[in-house]
């Protein structure tokens, strides 16, 4: 009960307070500079939006009140936004056509606390849920036509479809890729230990490398070879595109997988390993039936993490022409137009998260059962 | 029958096995015994081919085991470990009819074999959907064993199978292992570091100290005629108490005649100082004094003097130790055998029991096995 | 669990099909497909978008990869055959042959004659006709200093700082060290700048100087520029002319690689009547459509194609 009204105080003050300072920001073009907009600028009335936040999240530290908290933060969020869609209202119309509306401490503020205050509670993947919901709903209504990020994928659509395609695409490949190597690597490396240093030492080295020198360190090489030989040319082995991009990708991914697979294998029981060599099974109906079963958690959990790190690799893959949600982050910095870059930025951290919790769920199904923790849902 | 010959087995200069040349025979429990270190375990594990030897062969029923794949070997023969080693994420079930599985059953004969295994092993059929981790430590070796024997192997190996579980377990354990041996008759070879648990399983023991035997033969022969100091020393200085661990009561109680309430007293018992008291179903009640009464009377109830059959009665399967333990522990020195159903059926005395340790086992085993 | 394995594997595949790696896919026409990528940058965005555009309006299959990289990038990826056409500067030959007399690139002709014949020659690249804009650096100051003062040459500015005028260049770590970028203009100009007059931003994109420039930031009011950026206007500032020929000149032109243009020679005639309207007032225009006000490339590009008359 304590902790709860603190969390609820907190939150009414932090509303409050940052209903007093700048809550968005206006451009009148893409380029010039933007300046504050207060709340009461848009309209004295949106205020009440803070009073009724207030108000309610004080509401529900009451004993009969509880239900309320659940819901808070899709309401702080619908506040935001809502907020943010009347700022139409006080554009120009000289300027109409070319304005845009950024965030500003208020804005991201209130999202900042709605997100805190939700991770807090104890059912917090519902309330979270409900801020993606309403977020998706505003977004869909085209309220938010003014924001910033919307104006410029207004102008970017298709693209924007293409490069989410392709980003996730370049990650997925990449992780298969390694898997496809890494897996039995790790199974190599459990099965005679005198594989496994060398192993980890080739993984390794290659998670030394940044990203921006491994893809660049590949367009030679690479080059060289499809320009000597036609055919490879022809099946798509080129220096620039996707396919380096995919070797780099790939390598990156080879650790977490390399290292999971070894690692859940080797934490089996060695009663039930010695058990089932005892009984008549042979190396392969052991590894088949046994030790990768038992290992399958954590080898599942080693290819959700290196999918996750991929998608945040493959950022980069835009700078050698393989497209990718880095596109708009590049763009964006050469252009130096952050609406631009949080069109690429907002949409990655996004597909971060879903990925992540998507696969923790797809983990879940597939553990056996006695291994099962109710949590790990979450 | 398995058969060692000249079997040598060194590791980074220690030699585990410096000669071994053995019999093993057909059908009964062999226990492996001696100090660490005197390979005991080595010889286990040569006979399925875990380990191969330096030199020397290993015969099983005349042929080589190094003839045959270690994996087709070992499909044929049983292996409990010390560990257990159920399979985490099986069923019960699912552990038990691995080797079936693999060896590609059909179904039905599978689900036939699980109903008698479960049976021999003493679980009731809620077990089946269990997993490892849901049993006691006695339960998983329960289901271990019952593993082993489940595609019905001549041989079953044993490992300090007992070794995890807990000293009261391991008492229930042994007797049952017993029980179960009783029926299925196979060729067993059991590697213990416990002198009790071997003396109390083994048809045929076998000590051994620095890779050699030292000395093989029936248990009774060689508590009575060890060989050597070692040995002796091994076995301990209660020689006489472990030997009575080699039989049961079943071997040397007497008949009993009790009384039941509202009847009089049977004639055989009429010249004791007392009587046995059981239900009509045959329970043991208590006791009643007869010195001064007379015999033709029916039996009063108040006449009975109650006692707690679960603290005085010793089982029929129980050995002379156990009962030896009991008369020293209550004060008495004699004492109610009861069935398993806990049926009166008879009574030991501790003048039978001093005639027993004193002779030289001239008292015949009534069967193969001694249990407790 | 075998059964658990082949599930993974199948949703694997099924997601691999619905989002397979690569690029987008050309429509059906009966000429290509013609692979069209520019740079990464605003003006490239333009560019390849009309050369996509005229294209497709003539019958030709294109595969879309504008925006596609950096220079080097892009370079690469025409010269491995990975993409057939996209806008170049003609200054930029003195990157790409290295053993060539610096002078030559600042002349306009000469520059263009010799980086057509060498990339023919070594590369099989065939240079279109150009666009008369020179889209090279410069240096561009603050409206409200250049108007009052009356400043319109790098001459101008030259006489202004060297009487004490406030000035504060923000610039590229590239501009300001390489010898034919600011120090090339200092010497030409005979003006000299002292480290608290220069902002070196390390990424460095004219865009950024910019604004940092017309926001009065750390000082500065003066900006590494390129000529036919497209937001000076809107950003108050303006650019000094380089009325000593300093710089190389930079014009763009579309190049297209030989066995292409061998194949569909009615490329060159569909291109070069739109590259020779391309002046540097037109791009600056066009530019600022998509930079500051923020519309696409595509439909300026469409727009301008349109109204011109190259476009129904």
């Amino acid at each position: 009960m304590g902790s709860r009204s603190i969390s609820a105080g907190l939150t009414a003050a932090v509303i409050g307070i940052l209903s007093f300072v700048p809550f968005l920001a206006y451009s009148p073009n893409r380029v010039a500079e933007s300046g504050s907009v207060f709340i009461w600028e848009i309209h004295p009335t949106l205020l009440l939006i803070s009073v009724v936040l207030m108000v309610l999240s004080l509401f529900s530290t009451r004993p009969r009140m509880a239900w309320l908290e659940l819901y808070l933060p899709a309401l702080i969020s619908t506040g935001a936004l809502l907020i943010l869609g009347s700022s139409a209202g006080i554009i120009p119309s000289a300027e109409a056509s070319t304005a845009r509306i950024g965030g500003s401490w208020g804005l991201w503020g209130w999202i900042l606390t709605a997100y805190l205050y939700g991770s807090s509670l104890k059912r917090s993947s519902s309330s979270l849920m409900m801020v993606i919901g309403v977020t998706l709903f505003f977004l869909l209504s085209g309220v938010l036509d003014v924001f910033g990020p919307v104006r410029e994928f207004a102008v970017k659509e298709e693209r924007f479809f293409t490069e989410v395609r392709a980003h996730l695409s370049l990650a997925g490949s990449a992780t298969i890729i390694a898997a496809l190597v890494a897996i039995p690597a790790g199974i190599a490396a459990y099965r005679l230990p005198a594989f496994s240093r060398p192993a980890f030492a080739g993984v390794n080295i290659i998670q030394t490398l940044p990203s921006l020198a491994l893809f660049g360190l590949m367009i030679a090489p690479l080059s060289w070879l499809s320009m000597r030989f036609p055919l490879l040319r022809e099946l798509g082995i080129k220096g620039v595109g996707n396919f380096p991009a995919l070797i780099a990708l790939s390598g990156y991914a080879a650790l977490p997988i390399l290292r999971n697979t070894y690692t859940g294998l080797k934490v089996i029981p060695a009663g039930a390993v010695q058990a089932g060599r005892g009984m008549g099974m042979s190396p392969l109906r052991l590894l088949t039936l046994v030790e990768l079963p038992l290992a399958l958690p954590v080898l599942l959990g080693g290819l959700r993490i290196a999918f996750v790190q991929a998608i945040g690799n493959t950022t980069v893959a835009a700078l050698i022409g393989a497209g990718g949600l880095g596109y708009f982050v590049f763009q964006g910095l050469g252009q130096a137009a952050p609406d631009l870059i949080l069109l690429g930025v907002v949409p990655l951290i996004a597909i971060t998260v879903g990925a992540d919790k998507g696969l923790k769920l797809v983990e879940y199904l597939l553990t056996p059962k006695p291994f099962r923790r109710e949590n790990d849902t979450l | 029958m398995i058969r060692f010959e000249g079997i040598r087995k060194t590791y980074d200069e220690k030699q585990a096995l410096a000669g071994v040349d053995i019999e093993l025979p057909t059908g009964q429990i062999s226990v492996i015994i001696g100090p660490s270190g005197c390979g005991k375990s080595t010889f286990l594990k040569l006979i399925n081919r875990m380990i191969d030897p330096d030199s020397g062969q290993i015969l099983i029923d005349n042929t080589p085991v190094l003839s045959r794949s270690p994996h087709e070997l070992r499909l044929g023969i049983g292996y409990v470990i010390q560990e257990i080693g159920l399979f985490p994420h099986f069923t019960v079930e699912e552990n038990i009819l691995i080797v079936p599985r693999l060896l590609k059953w059909t179904e039905q004969k599978k689900a036939e074999r699980l109903g008698e295994l479960m049976k021999l092993i003493g679980l009731s059929d809620g077990y089946r959907g269990k997993y490892p981790h849901e049993l006691s430590g006695g339960e998983a070796q329960r289901v271990g064993v019952a593993r082993a024997l489940a595609a019905d192997p001549e041989i079953l190996l044993m490992d300090e199978p007992f070794g995890a579980v807990d000293p009261l377990n391991r008492s229930v354990l042994q007797d049952e292992f017993a029980a179960i041996q009783s029926k299925v008759q196979k060729t067993v070879v059991f590697v213990t570091h416990d002198i009790d648990e071997a003396v109390r399983l083994a048809d045929h023991l076998v000590i051994m100290r620095d890779g050699k035997v030292v000395q093989a033969g029936a248990p009774e022969e060689i508590l009575q005629k060890p060989a050597g100091r070692f040995v002796r020393d091994f076995i301990g200085a209660d020689r006489a108490i472990k030997r009575l661990s080699l039989f049961s009561l079943r071997d040397i109680m007497q008949p009993v005649y009790p009384a039941r309430v509202g009847e009089p007293v049977p004639p055989e018992a009429r010249d004791k100082a007392y009587v046995w008291v059981v239900s009509k179903e045959g329970y043991l009640n208590g006791w009643a004094e007869l010195t001064g009464r007379k015999p033709e009377e029916n039996l009063g109830a108040e006449e009975v003097t109650r006692v707690a059959a679960a603290e005085l009665a010793v089982f029929e399967t129980s050995s002379l130790r156990t009962a030896l333990s009991r008369m020293m522990g209550q004060g008495i020195r004699n004492l109610p055998v009861l069935n398993r159903e806990w049926q009166l059926v008879g009574q030991v005395n501790l003048r039978d029991i001093e005639q027993l340790a004193g002779s030289e086992g001239d008292l015949p085993k009534t069967e193969g096995v001694s249990v407790q | 669990m075998m059964k658990r394995i082949t599930a993974l594997i199948l949703i694997t595949l099924a997601v691999n099909t619905v989002f397979p790696a690569g690029g987008s896919e050309g429509s059906e026409a009966e000429k290509g497909p013609v692979t069209v990528a520019s740079k990464i940058d605003t003006e490239g965005a333009l560019l390849g978008n009309m050369i996509m555009k005229i294209l497709e309006a003539n019958g030709f299959a294109v595969d879309n990869r504008t925006e596609f990289g950096p220079t080097d990038v892009v370079r690469k990826a025409i010269i491995a055959g990975e993409i057939d056409i996209y806008p170049e500067y003609t200054g930029n030959g003195g990157f790409f042959f290295s053993d060539t007399p610096s002078d030559v690139w600042k002349d306009r002709e000469a520059g263009y004659e010799l980086v057509k014949k060498l990339d023919l020659e070594q590369n099989n690249l065939v240079w279109l006709q150009p666009a008369p804009a020179n889209n090279t650096w410069a240096i561009a100051i603050r409206r409200d200093i250049a108007d009052p003062k009356g400043l319109n040459s790098l001459d101008d500015l030259a006489d202004y700082i060297n009487s004490g005028g406030k000035f504060k260049i923000a610039g590229s770590e590239e501009f300001a060290t390489r010898p034919d970028a600011l120090p090339a203009f200092e010497k030409a100009y005979g003006f000299s700048l002292s480290e608290n007059q220069m902002l070196i931003l390390s990424g460095g994109n004219t865009a950024t100087t910019e604004q940092a420039a017309s926001r009065g930031t750390s000082g500065v009011n003066a900006a590494m520029a390129y000529g036919t950026d497209g937001q000076l206007a809107a950003l108050g500032l303006v650019v000094m002319e380089d009325s000593r020929g300093v710089q190389p000149v930079y014009e763009p032109a579309p190049i297209i690689r030989k066995e292409v243009l061998d194949r569909y020679p009615e490329i060159a005639d569909l291109l070069n009547p739109i590259f020779s309207k391309l002046d540097l007032l037109t791009l600056q225009k066009l530019n600022a459509r998509i930079a500051v006000e923020g519309m696409s490339a595509e439909t300026v590009a469409e727009d301008w194609l349109t109204d011109s008359g190259f476009l129904e």
